[in-house]
């Protein structure tokens, strides 16, 4: 991974003035509309400022320049390490034992789901997580529970079965190391890392 | 039993039984776990008599053992006879089947041949036996001789010659350490046996995720936790490793190719890791252990979409579906025989004990006394107990069901922390535990009576311990 990503840095300096055509190559048909004005945008950064106000009387470009920000899409350009560096899907958090994507969850599948829809070559690896309370063994079993829901949750919404693999960790990698309900809820989680495009 | 034992003992008091001289190297335990030390008891002139193993009053017999005398000794050798000495003690102290004199204690009694042993000064310091030892060195060959002397008596109770290598005196005292128990006590000792666990001591992260992940890979150890070294290289995550009967191999659980599978590895030849299960990013594996006779590997699988038992042949052919419940079921641990595998399913709600045929077929839950349980082991004869992990309020004790009286007992009550995760020593007198006592997860090894025997380990976080065969 690391060697990989070491070597196309060379190529992504020397495909920054050509980032445009390269998205389009990747990216849905109308890839080949003029770039829009203004920074790169992430999906949901809220940071960005918003382009020049155009001129009023402009009925249509604008829908589509909004529905597909493709030309200065950063994430087109990434590699996989660079993209989950961004963490384009979010986690989905559990209950204590539990399996059940809830409310919150649900909501965070459906925004997930979008931008898989966005990027539909991106192969995805749900990860089980759990907190460190429960023995090591029962937890592996826990984390797969886990990460199979959040994929059938995801089927549900229309993302191809192909797309997406699972594997546990059990609680072997906490993402937050202190002892506390705090930490713990964060450990309960279905993570997502791209591992295709 | 142990009140008489009948020995044998040479006409000269004090006399050495000889062992023919066993080639350099023989001995060598780089790497020791692969040599199975043979020792013949030669027996010249011999005639029977009887020395009571028990102490003063039939209590447990008080054992000094002096540091050894030193003929022409270099420092190197002074080292080597220092450090088989202390190992020795260690050793015995280990099984409490001797009460072992402080060796700061034993430190003021002048060292001296068996022939001026001073008998005297030992009975002041309350010794029923003295453990006397020369050391003296040839090239690589150190050779140890061991006598074990009745303080009352005046008479070896034990006598042997030992040629060992000067690479690894620990091996040395080990190897002295089993035949003292078994020749003395009959008592199967655990001292050349090792320990495999799952460490992340190296601090290396692995590679490819934007979270501070740490590798975790296979150690192994003397018993003890002496000659500690890492097995595995893969940079990932790597847990579960189980021993093969001949202690040639360990399976185990390896995230090698970004998923769990099970591998089998030569511990000691460099030979391609097997992954017996043929697993896939839809065919995962878990949790594999050998059978007692070493032709089959148990193992879960989630492979079709919960997980169930399953058990193949070593080369991965064969595989039975053994489970098939709508539950998990999981960590898989053969009994003694082979003839049946204990696992854990969460099929009543919470996660307990079954047992069934190593072929399959109807599942008994085993009275566990606790509302959720993990990581069954089978004790080896001539006990027949299962421990295993007991979730309790804010962690976990490690208990033990006994099959004769179907009564549960807790081993870590004595204990810090949460401990989990039992592998149980080949004589069943000895359980290895995590336990979060020292406050990071280490190895340690309990009786089971629940004394605290010996911390393992001290570097980084280390879990999933395995005991190997004899």
């Amino acid at each position: 991974m690391r060697l990989m990503s070491s070597r196309l840095l060379p190529l992504a300096f020397l495909s920054v003035g050509l980032l445009v055509a390269a998205c389009g190559g990747k990216q849905p048909p109308v890839a080949v509309t003029p770039p829009p004005p203004g920074p790169a945008s992430m999906p949901g950064a809220t940071t960005t400022p918003t382009p020049p106000p155009a001129p009023e009387p402009v009925p249509e470009p604008p829908v589509i320049v909004a529905e597909t920000p493709v030309p200065a899409d950063p994430l087109a350009g990434m590699d996989t390490d660079e993209i989950n560096r961004q963490s384009p899907l979010a986690p989905v958090f559990f209950a204590l034992d539990s399996d059940t994507v809830d409310d919150a969850g649900q909501g965070v599948l459906v925004a997930n789901a979008d931008v898989l829809r966005k990027y539909p070559t991106w192969q995805i690896t749900i990860e089980g997580h759990s907190d460190e309370r429960g023995s090591a063994e029962y937890n592996l079993a826990l984390g797969e529970r886990r990460a199979l829901s959040v994929k059938a949750y995801l089927i549900s919404l229309g993302i191809a079965a192909e797309r997406i693999r699972t594997v546990s960790y059990g609680k072997e990698f906490p993402f937050d190391p202190g002892h506390d309900e705090t930490a713990w809820a964060q450990n309960r989680r279905g993570h997502f890392v791209v591992t295709g495009k | 039993m142990r009140l008489h034992r009948r020995v044998l003992w040479s006409l000269v008091a004090g006399a050495l039984v000889l062992v023919p001289t066993v080639p350099a190297g023989m001995f060598s335990a780089v790497p020791s776990g692969m040599f199975d030390v043979a020792s013949e008891a030669l027996a010249p002139q011999q005639r029977e008599v009887e020395i009571s193993m028990r102490g003063v009053g039939g209590r447990t017999p008080r054992l000094g053992v002096p540091e050894f005398v030193l003929t022409g000794a270099d420092a190197e050798t002074r080292e080597a006879a220092a450090t088989v000495s202390q190992v020795l003690w260690s050793d015995l102290e280990f099984e409490r089947e001797f009460a072992m004199i402080d060796r700061a204690a034993a430190a003021q009694v002048p060292v001296q041949p068996v022939e001026r042993l001073p008998y005297s000064t030992w009975n002041e310091l309350g010794a029923d036996f003295v453990l006397v030892g020369n050391a003296s060195r040839s090239e690589n060959t150190l050779t140890v001789e061991v006598r074990l002397m009745s303080v009352e008596r005046k008479l070896s109770a034990f006598g042997k010659r030992y040629a060992c290598s000067m690479r690894d005196p620990r091996f040395c005292a080990h190897t002295i350490a089993d035949e003292i128990h078994k020749d003395r006590f009959n008592l199967d000792g655990i001292a050349r046996t090792k320990l495999a666990f799952v460490s992340d001591r190296d601090g290396e992260r692995l590679g490819g995720t934007i979270e501070e992940r740490q590798i975790k890979e296979i150690y192994i150890s003397d018993y003890d936790g002496g000659k500690q070294m890492r097995l595995t290289p893969h940079r990932t995550l790597n847990i579960a490793p189980s021993w093969s009967p001949d202690n040639r191999f360990l399976t185990y659980t390896s995230y090698l190719s970004g998923f769990p599978d099970v591998v089998v590895q030569s511990i000691y030849e460099a030979r391609p890791l097997q992954r017996p299960a043929k697993g896939t990013p839809n065919q995962q594996n878990y949790l594999p252990k050998f059978s007692p006779d070493g032709t089959r590997i148990a193992f879960a699988s989630s492979r079709t979409g919960n997980f169930e038992i399953y058990t193949m042949r070593v080369d991965g052919s064969d595989l039975r579906q053994l489970t098939s419940h709508p539950g998990a079921d999981n960590a898989p641990t053969w009994s003694p025989s082979g003839q049946q595998i204990a696992f854990t399913s969460d099929r009543s709600g919470s996660n307990q004990i079954y047992i069934m045929s190593a072929d399959g077929g109807p599942a008994t839950r085993i009275a566990s006394g606790s509302n959720k349980v993990d990581k069954p082991t089978w004790s080896p004869a001539p006990f027949n107990y299962i421990a295993f992990t007991a979730e309790v309020p804010g962690g976990h004790h490690v208990r033990m069901y006994d099959f004769a009286t179907q009564q549960v007992t807790t081993l870590t009550e004595a204990l810090r922390g949460s401990n989990e995760s039992p592998a149980v020593a080949p004589n069943g007198r000895h359980i290895a535990i995590v336990t979060t006592h020292y406050g990071k997860e280490h190895i340690a090894i309990i009786g089971r009576d629940g004394k605290l025997e010996r911390r393992i380990t001290t570097a980084g976080n280390n879990k999933y311990p395995a005991w190997s065969n004899r």
